[in-house]
């Protein structure tokens, strides 16, 4: 061993197997039920459209490195974590060049022109498909007799303002027959996606849970109509509220890193989707909400420090 | 070998020196004797290579193989009650906290004195993969239990808490049974890092060191259970601290094996006595969290080397580094409740204040960060790079002042 040379570095001398990487490739692997839900119902269509939307979403990454030369970073997954989701909740009706649009709104604008992966304070698929929402003609074209995003995300609406409940069952709404977004109408794939990244350690249920509750809690208070659990249940399974609870509220880059405020964040972000989907014009409730409360978080965080060990009045014992 | 001021050596080239005879004075309050842990021949006192990687005077000696110890050692049954004159001959017998950051043990004592009213027994290993303590306790249960007692009437306190961590069964069921009343067993659960004081005291007692304090702030004093063995062996015997358990594993050995080490070793010698084939490539003194990896294997083994990791190469991760990506997982694991996320950011933009108003000196370096950190950066050995700003910046505002003062 005296001719060979040793490796000196400082500790810790080990590390843990998790990487940026292996989180990104649970994520899509959690995506994958909710995508085979969203082809089976609406056929091989809503295949293109996520596909299309990954596959731009990659290339604007990977343009944007060549071209600032910068080390290519798709093979963290990002990208692809952003396309999936951006696809995913987009209707399977669009039209094909819609996908790419909201690509490069997510990817070059939102995400790498405030510094790239980590440093953007807004969740990019999100911001994405607001984007495409904002631009108001595209939204009618959506609409389609079994799918239109209207169905799903305007039914809410369009019950608050007839005071009824939705046509669909609710174990058919469950499982996913009925109109809305590719990603977003089957719940069943949607929670078993997100029971293998709560297992995997991949995300904390603080912000899902709290979410999910405040607009249970709300929603139950302030039914329209007489039925409370059947409105409270038609509003937990439709929209976007699973994918948004479990999928984009979690992001970690926009999302607190405090536990306080994790549970503060998700409070408000289903205080603020109950408040857009009862008076707001927008049939969207959860993509606003969370895009909202993206901008908060440092804040929540600086409010919401642990308490540092030795910093407190009293040691507990 | 130790913290605090460098001991002055007794001894010159060529003195004829027995096992246990006194080398090196301390100097000062906090400093350590030294004793020759062989029977031979000083042949250099000159600067080697430590563990940490700079210089310090050593004394070498070429061992004569006899192990003659030397005649003067003898029982100190003077001890027994008398708490000054066991805190001299602790410091005498050059013991120093043998968990890892080697603090003179006469030196905490006497911090302790009259301020404790618990005295912490730590069992509980400092890192994952070292079984030091917990065989030290095992071999040595007489001493051990002899020891805990001549602590306590040292510092003067009334109760005694036996700390060990859960997966040690086979010494709890051993000790439970022959603790005397005023000693209590705490099992706590195995987690990294508690074999840290501030942390033990907490799991323990339920004390929180304030930030900055010491244990005797919140009536603690804290010894390893090696340290409290080699308390009792200076009083039944007079042996000086010349050897200790040592933990020597990894994966470029065959076998991992807990070896009895005389303190100052050479690691290669250590090395090759557990596996004579083996060819590491990363060598660590200490535990795989916070030991230091060595970049020569001539560095004598120290009061503190509770074990030693060679690593093949295939250990030696090199992974790619990422960015933060903001999980939140340093936050969530950090004991004293740091946020090393920010606290990186702060480092990389030098922004000093807000390294303070984010409480960077209170960061043990325990690097629980780092390992879970899916980006792999280094946070905290970034960490150490802002500690050393504070302090630089704290030292020329301090000049300033004093400047400032001078002026006027
Ligand atoms: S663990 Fe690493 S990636 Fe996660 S928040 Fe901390 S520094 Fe960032
Ligand atoms: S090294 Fe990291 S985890 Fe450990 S105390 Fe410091 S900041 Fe916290």
């Amino acid at each position: 061993m005296e001719e060979k040379k040793l490796y000196v570095s400082s500790g810790p001398h080990i590390r843990g197997k998790e990487s940026v990487s292996s989180l990104m490739l649970s994520v899509l692997l959690a995506l994958l039920p909710a995508l085979l839900a969203g082809v089976y119902l609406f056929g091989l269509r809503a295949l293109w459209v996520v596909l299309v939307s990954v596959g731009s979403c990659e290339l604007f990454e990977w343009g944007w490195c060549a071209l600032t030369h910068r080390q290519n970073t798709l093979r963290d997954l990002s990208a692809a974590v952003t396309g999936l989701l951006l696809g995913l909740s987009l209707s399977p009706t669009v039209p094909l060049w819609l996908p790419p649009v909201g690509a490069f709104f997510a990817i070059v604008v939102v995400k790498q022109l405030y510094g790239g992966l980590g440093k953007n304070f807004l969740n990019p698929a999100l911001a994405g498909r607001c984007f495409l929402f904002a631009w108001a003609p595209l939204m009618s074209s959506w609409v389609a007799p079994r799918c239109a995003d209207a169905v799903s995300a305007a039914t809410p609406l369009a019950v608050m303002k007839t005071l009824s409940l939705p046509p669909e069952s609710l174990l058919s709404s469950f499982l996913g027959f009925k109109g809305g977004c590719i990603g977003e109408v089957s719940a069943a794939a949607l929670l078993l996606g997100a029971a293998f990244l709560l297992l995997r350690g991949v995300i904390r249920l603080r912000i899902p849970l709290s979410y999910l509750l405040t607009v249970a809690v709300l929603t139950f208070l302030f039914p329209r109509g007489n039925e409370r659990i059947l409105w409270m249940s038609h509003q937990l399974l439709s929209g976007g509220l699973l994918l948004g609870a479990f999928f984009m509220a979690t992001d970690y880059v926009t999302s607190p890193t405090t536990a306080r405020g994790q549970l503060l964040y998700g409070v408000f972000c289903g205080v603020l989707t109950v408040l857009i989907r009862y008076f707001g014009s927008y049939p969207e409730g959860v993509s606003f909400s969370i895009l909202i409360m993206n901008l908060l978080v440092w804040t929540l965080d600086r409010l919401h420090m642990r308490r540092v060990f030795g910093h407190g009045k009293e040691a507990r014992t | 070998m130790h913290i605090g001021a460098p001991s002055r050596p007794l001894v010159e080239v060529g003195t004829q020196v027995k096992r246990g005879e006194k080398i090196a004075e301390a100097q000062g309050g906090i400093s350590a004797c030294l004793h020759s842990p062989v029977s031979g021949t000083v042949s250099a006192i000159e600067p080697h290579l430590t563990a940490s990687g700079s210089r310090t005077d050593c004394i070498v000696i070429d061992s004569d193989g006899l192990n003659t110890p030397d005649p003067s050692l003898r029982p100190h049954p003077e001890c027994e009650h008398d708490p000054d004159a066991l805190i001299a001959l602790v410091r005498e017998a050059g013991i120093t906290g043998m968990g890892g950051a080697g603090f003179p043990t006469a030196a905490k004592i006497l911090s302790a004195r009259g301020k404790a009213d618990t005295v912490l027994f730590n069992g509980a290993e400092c890192e994952p993969g070292i079984v030091s303590d917990f065989c030290s306790m095992l071999d040595n249960s007489p001493q051990l239990l002899h020891g805990m007692e001549l602590l306590l009437m040292a510092c003067g306190a009334e109760k005694g808490v036996l700390a060990i961590e859960e997966n040690k069964s086979e010494a709890i069921s051993l000790l439970s049974p022959l603790l005397p009343e005023r000693i209590t067993l705490r099992v706590l659960p195995t987690a990294y890092p508690q074999g840290g004081e501030k942390q033990l005291i907490y799991r323990s007692l339920g004390r929180e060191v304030p930030s900055g304090g010491l244990p005797a702030d919140v009536g603690c004093a804290v010894f390893n259970v090696e340290t409290v063995i080699a308390v009792a062996e200076a009083v039944e015997s007079g042996k000086p601290l010349i050897e200790r358990y040592c933990t020597v594993t990894g994966t470029a050995l065959q076998k991992p094996k807990l070896v009895k080490i005389a303190i100052g070793t050479p690691v290669e010698h250590i090395l090759r006595s557990v596996d004579p084939l083996c060819e590491p490539r990363k060598v660590i003194a200490g535990g795989v969290m916070m030991g230091s990896s060595l970049f020569d294997l001539s560095v004598p083994a120290e009061k503190g080397t509770n074990g030693i990791f060679a690593m093949a190469l295939d250990d030696t991760r090199f992974r790619e580094q990422s960015v933060c990506i903001r999980c939140g997982r340093c936050a969530e694991n950090c004991p004293m409740g740091l946020m090393p996320n920010y606290l990186y950011m702060f480092v990389k933009k030098n922004a000093l204040d807000k390294l303070r108003a984010y409480h960077l000196n209170d960061c043990l370096d325990c690097g629980v960060c780092a390992y879970g950190c899916p980006a792999r950066l280094p946070l905290n050995q970034s960490f150490r790079l802002g500690k050393a700003k504070l302090r630089a910046d704290d030292a020329a505002r301090r000049a300033r002042e004093q400047a400032e003062k001078e002026a006027r």
